[in-house]
Formats: structure tokens, sequence, C-alpha cells
């Protein structure tokens, strides 16, 4: 009996695991067969398409200019990530090992521009940007960007595991801060850096508003914009090719989880954060 | 060390990529052009643009998508903040006046039309409604450009399988959805989007034709309000029989596509700018399209509308508004594919739209319904309405509440939108 109770929980454990993958896995598949439709398959509301064809992809790529609108993305992606490192770590470093006058109200600072809705910060930089006579380039979709909160934030729980005899050790063999932050606190920080390297990426790559309000022209726009571009004007939308756009959007994403799940698995795992 | 200069130096490189600026080749003029134009309208857009840039040496225009007409309406208040506004704005014709009704930003176009373009080329329903006055100035503020008005798409093979006429009138839709439904030949009689555009249409031709607001332009006119007494209630009985469709707020057009193309329903009423998509359910659906007027034939026009900001680049500007409205790689080749309908008589007369007005009688049937178009709610504040007509909508199409209880609230609003656009 309890053998069968056992079994019956397993099974009911992996079906229901099987709902929720399938739950999240499905609007991805959905996207997918959507993109591989032809006109007629989207009008009917179709399932799998008959014969998929590629046609929406090339359709899309031609209606606006992605490859620049995929560059700047990765441009400004790339850079926006090295800086927040350069500033993030040293931060979280400062917060977790020093102590300074001033440490916690600093560091309250910190959170409350965690919690600042960043909609509100939209009109002042604007304004800043353009006395600064960066509008017709890829810096005001950067500089905002330049430091992360929540990045502050989970670098210094994960500098805050580290041992402390670890750091004395050094100090003994006469390292000095850089020295511990680079040969001590980054290596044994690596899923934690991973993380919000990682999740800064994402997040950044999904930007919409913010560039949409701040860019004027193509050439500095990034692939979200591109995406609203193929919606019709009229609200006759082609689905088939908006999802072949979306294809565009979500692959990258898609390969770089692929190939750092563990980082991210890992790294929540190490510090039990859920 | 090594490992840092690296760093350094890939940063550096990575910076001098990311500063890219604009600058004027040689000597063009280069201008601005925002629109609000995507998919395959947005197309349109950029070869009307390449051609004007390949007819000549002068000028370059630069077209960039905003995002819809609300977005790129936004946008444009904060670069015109900032004097990095564009040369020229496509925008919604209802929001233009948005930007129009502040002094000094959009040029009067009536300094500029001449005996090339003049005023009379126009339909008058679609550019009376910009000319008003401004500060004691007789003031022309934008062009119409796409220009669309709501039409009723219909499955003619249906009805004639049927012995059915199409309808004109609301109460004909009434009968003709009646024993399309009730026989069970299709789910819903006609569909129609959630847009005020609509309501437009519906209270200005109901019964006793009206105009929308009052002549002082602060509150509902005393026949739109008897007119939604009336139409209302009649749609709410359309609705609880199936007749009538009112489309969610969210992917409305793609599922009343859907119905269309699997024959659950007989008429869609859209804009004439979406008779290309008609035309693909007419053929997935394997069935005759026709076009027909909206019911009672009062319609509002829509589309968009061309404004000239001011700016040093005002004459170049024009220059290229000339050649859209009088060019056959212009605005003609814009109304070609995009099925937006010709406002000015030059645009019309281009062998690219007869020929589309000779090889397609649905969108020549369009041009039939021109004469019906009412504009004159386009007065200042009507542009800061549309959530006040669509929380009405909302409230009497989806959750059937009582029209009168809400007709008083839709009132209330009107006057305080009206009352804060003329500022009182």
């Amino acid at each position: 009996m309890k053998k069968l109770l056992k079994g019956l929980r397993h099974s009911f454990d992996i079906l229901f695991k099987i709902m929720i993958a399938a739950i999240f896995i499905f609007p991805f598949l959905w996207m997918l067969s959507l993109s591989l439709q032809t006109d007629e398959e989207v009008a009917r509301f179709t399932m799998l398409p008959h014969t998929p064809t590629f046609d929406s992809y090339v359709r899309a790529w031609q209606i606006a200019p992605f490859g620049q609108y995929i560059k700047n993305s990765l441009i400004i992606i790339i850079v926006i990530v090295i800086i927040q490192m350069l500033v993030m770590v040293p931060a979280a470093y400062a917060f977790a090992k020093l102590k300074f006058k001033g440490q916690g109200a600093l560091f309250g600072l910190v959170m409350i521009a965690f919690m600042m809705p960043t909609q509100v910060t939209f009109i002042p930089i604007y304004y800043l940007m353009s006395d600064l006579k960066l509008m017709d380039t890829l810096w005001p979709q950067i500089l905002p960007h330049m430091t992360n909160a929540f990045g502050i934030f989970l670098l210094r729980q994960y500098f805050k595991q580290v041992p402390d005899e670890l750091l004395e050790a050094a100090r003994l063999d006469n390292a000095n801060d850089a020295q511990v932050l680079t040969q001590i606190m980054l290596p044994m920080s690596k899923a934690g850096l991973s993380a919000i390297a990682l999740l800064s990426f994402v997040g950044h790559w999904n930007d919409y508003f913010w560039p949409l309000i701040i860019t004027n022209s193509d050439k500095i726009r990034p692939i979200t914009i591109g995406i609203n571009r193929l919606k019709d004007v009229e609200g006759n939308d082609a689905w088939n090719v908006i999802m072949a756009g979306n294809m565009f959007l979500v692959l990258p994403i898609l390969l770089i989880y692929l190939f750092s799940s563990k980082f991210i698995i890992s790294s929540f795992a190490y510090n039990g954060v859920k | 060390m090594k490992k840092l200069l690296s760093l350094a130096l890939a940063l550096v490189m990575i910076m001098s990529v990311v500063m890219v600026s604009a600058h004027a080749e040689g000597e063009k003029i280069v201008l601005n052009f925002w629109h609000s134009m995507s998919g395959t309208n947005g197309n349109s857009i950029d070869h009307m643009v390449e051609a004007f840039n390949a007819s000549q040496d002068e000028i370059e225009v630069i077209a960039t998508y905003q995002g819809n007409y609300w977005d790129s309406i936004a946008n444009a208040v904060l670069a015109i903040s900032q004097g990095i506004g564009p040369d020229l704005i496509q925008t919604g014709s209802g929001e233009a006046r948005i930007l129009t009704d502040e002094e000094g930003i959009a040029a009067n176009l009536l300094d500029y039309l001449d005996d090339e373009l003049p005023y009379e080329d126009f339909v008058p329903n679609f550019i009376d409604c910009y000319r008003y006055e401004m500060e004691g100035e007789d003031y022309l503020a934008a062009l119409p450009m796409g220009c669309s008005t709501p039409v009723l798409y219909c499955n003619k093979t249906l009805l004639d399988e049927n012995n059915l006429e199409i309808p004109h009138t609301w109460q004909e839709l009434y009968d003709v959805c009646k024993v399309l439904v009730d026989n069970g030949i299709v789910d819903y009689g006609c569909g129609q989007g959630r847009d005020a555009w609509y309501l437009f249409g519906t209270v200005t031709g109901w019964g006793d034709k009206c105009e929308l607001y009052a002549e002082d332009g602060l509150s509902l006119s005393e026949g739109a309000i008897a007119n939604i007494k009336e139409a209302y209630p009649f749609l709410q009985d359309m609705i609880r029989h199936n007749y009538f469709y009112a489309a969610p707020a969210t992917n409305g057009g793609t599922i009343m596509n859907e119905m269309m193309s699997t024959k659950k329903m007989a008429f869609y009423i859209n804009s004439i700018g979406g008779l290309n998509t008609q035309e693909t359910n007419a053929k997935t659906g394997e069935y005759e399209l026709v076009v027909s007027n909206f019911p009672n034939y009062t319609v509002p026009s829509g589309g968009n509308s061309l404004v000239l900001l001011e700016g040093p680049n005002k004459d170049a500007a024009w220059k290229f508004i000339k050649w859209i409205y009088t060019s056959e790689d212009g605005l003609a080749y814009f109304d070609y594919y995009s099925g937006y309908v010709a406002c000015n008589a030059s645009s019309k007369a281009t062998e690219t739209l007869q020929k589309k007005i000779n090889e397609n009688p649905n969108y020549a049937r369009a041009y039939d319904y021109l004469s019906n178009v009412n504009n004159n709610h386009l007065i200042r504040g009507n542009s800061q309405m549309s959530t006040t007509y669509l929380n009405f909508l909302d409230a009497v199409f989806y959750d059937l509440e009582d029209v009168e209880e809400n007709l008083e609230t839709l009132e209330e609003g009107v006057k305080e939108v009206l009352a804060e656009a003329n500022g009182l």
C-alpha cells in the first residue's frame, strides 16, 4: 500500500512537472508554428503548418533593417554589461567587506534606487541626453543603465559568503584590495557574476519603451523596435510575420540559456536564493 | 595587467563604434520625416521616400517609424521641446490637433498651397476639418494623407445562397443578420472593432442625422444625445441575439478576420484600409467579398494626416509634400498598396490609382461613399476624448449596462475634456 501511494505520488509529481513545463514551453512552440505558416493557414487558426515555409522570416527581415537593429542591440548590451561589471563589482565588494563611514546610508540609497520605477526618470534623462548632444548615438541607451541596484545587492550577498579568513590570509601576504578582489572574490563568485550578466543581458535585450522614446532614427534602434514595425497599423496583423520577427528576438536568448543554464541554476542554488 | 590593458583596448574600440552621428551628405538638405506606418504600409512609405530622393539632388528625406500615432506624438512633443523635432510628421487624423493646437508648432499650410497643389485639389470632407481659426488667422494645420472610412465588408456568397440583399441601414443589417444567425448559417452576424471611430459614424448617421458636438464645441449636441439613446439599445439587442459582435480590446482584428475567413461571421465593419486583408480572408474562405457602405451611410474619415512643422527646412519640406500629392510614386503608390483612398484629385488621377480603381470594384466603391464623410467632430479636445468614448462603449457593449445611465457619465466626461482643452 505504501509502495502504491509512493508510486502514485511520484507519477503525479512527474505529470504535474510535465504540465507546468508544457504551459511554459507551449507559447514558444506556438510562436515557432505560426512563424512557419502561410497567410491562409494563419487566417484559419491552424495549429501546425501543413506546408512549413520560411517565407515569413524573409518578409519580416525585409520590412525593417533587422541586421542594423540586431547589431545595435548587441553593441548596447555588451557595453552595458561590461560597464556594469566595472561599476557593480567594486561597489558590492565595498559594501560587503569594507567598513567605512556612511556605509549603511549609501547602501540605503542603492536600495531606494532599486525600488524606484524607471519611468519616473525618463523625461529628466531625456532632457539630459539632449543637452549633452548625445541623442543621435547609442549612449542614451547605455549610460542610464551603467549600474544596476539589484546587481549590487545580489553581488554583495555573494561576496558576504566568502569567508573573511581568506581575505585576512591574503592581506597577511601583503595583498591589496585590488588583488583581493580580482584573485579571491571574483573567482569565488563566478556563478553570481554570470547570473547577473545574463539577467542584465536578457533585461536589456527586451527593453522597448526607453529605446522608443530616446531614439529617433533606425541607425541607433534596437531589435525590439523592429518587432513593433511588423504590426499592421490598421490592426490586420500578419501573425506569421510578427512571430518570425519574434523568433529573431527570442533565439539569441534561448541559445544563451541553453549554453549557460548550469551557471544560472548553480548561482541561485549556491546562496539559497529561490 | 595585460588582461586589464586588453579589456581597456576592447572597450575603447567598442566605444568608437558607439559614437554614431548623423550628418548631411554633400550639400543636400536633410529632412526628417516621422511616420507611424508599420508592416507593408511602412514599406510603401520607404518606397515613396526612396523614389523622391532618387528624383532630385537637392533634398534627402529620412523617414523614420515612430511607433503608433500616440507614441509618435509623445516622441514629437519631447523632441520639439528640445529643439530636435522632425521637419514633418505623419500622425493620426484624430491626433494631429494635439500638436497643431499649440501655437508655433505647425506651419500654416495655406501659405504654401499653390497652383500646382491648390486647396481645391483635396476632397473637402477630408481637408476642411484641418482648417480653422488660430489667433485670428485662417489656418490650415495639416493635410490629409492616408485616408480611410469605415465600410461594411460583406460575404456576398452567403447572402446569395440565402437570397438576401446587402444591407445599407442598421435596420436592414439587423434583418439580414437575424435570418443568418437564427437559421444557424453563421455564429455572428456582423463584427465591429473597439474604436470610438465607429461611434462617431453611428451617432451622426442615426435617424435624424446630427453633428456630434454642440455648436459651442463644449458638449455633445442634443441630436447626438437623442441618437445615442436610440442607437445603443438597438445595438445591445443585436448583441444579445449574436447579430452583432463587439470585438474584444486585444487582438479583436485577428479574431474577426478568423471569423470571416471561416465563415462564422457574415459582415465586418472595418476600415477600407484593411481591404487587402479582407481580400485574403475571402480567398481563404472561398467567398465573394463585396464592400458596402457603413450602415446609414454617414461616416467619419480616419487614417492619418501630414503636419509640416515650423523650422529651418520648411520650404524644402514643402517640395517633398507637393511631390507626395502629385507623383505616381507618392501618395498614389502608398494608397495603391495600403488600401487607403486618395484624398486629392491629383493622386486619384494618376495611372497608378486609376489602375487600382479600374481593376478592383471594391476599392472603387469606397470612393462612392466619400460624399458621406462627416469630420465635424475633429474639434479642439476631440483628440483627448478616446478613453471617454471607449469607457462608454465597453460598458454598453461588453457589460450591456444601461445606456442612459452610462450616457450621463459620457456627457460629463465629454464636457470635462472639452472644457480643459479650451482652457475653461
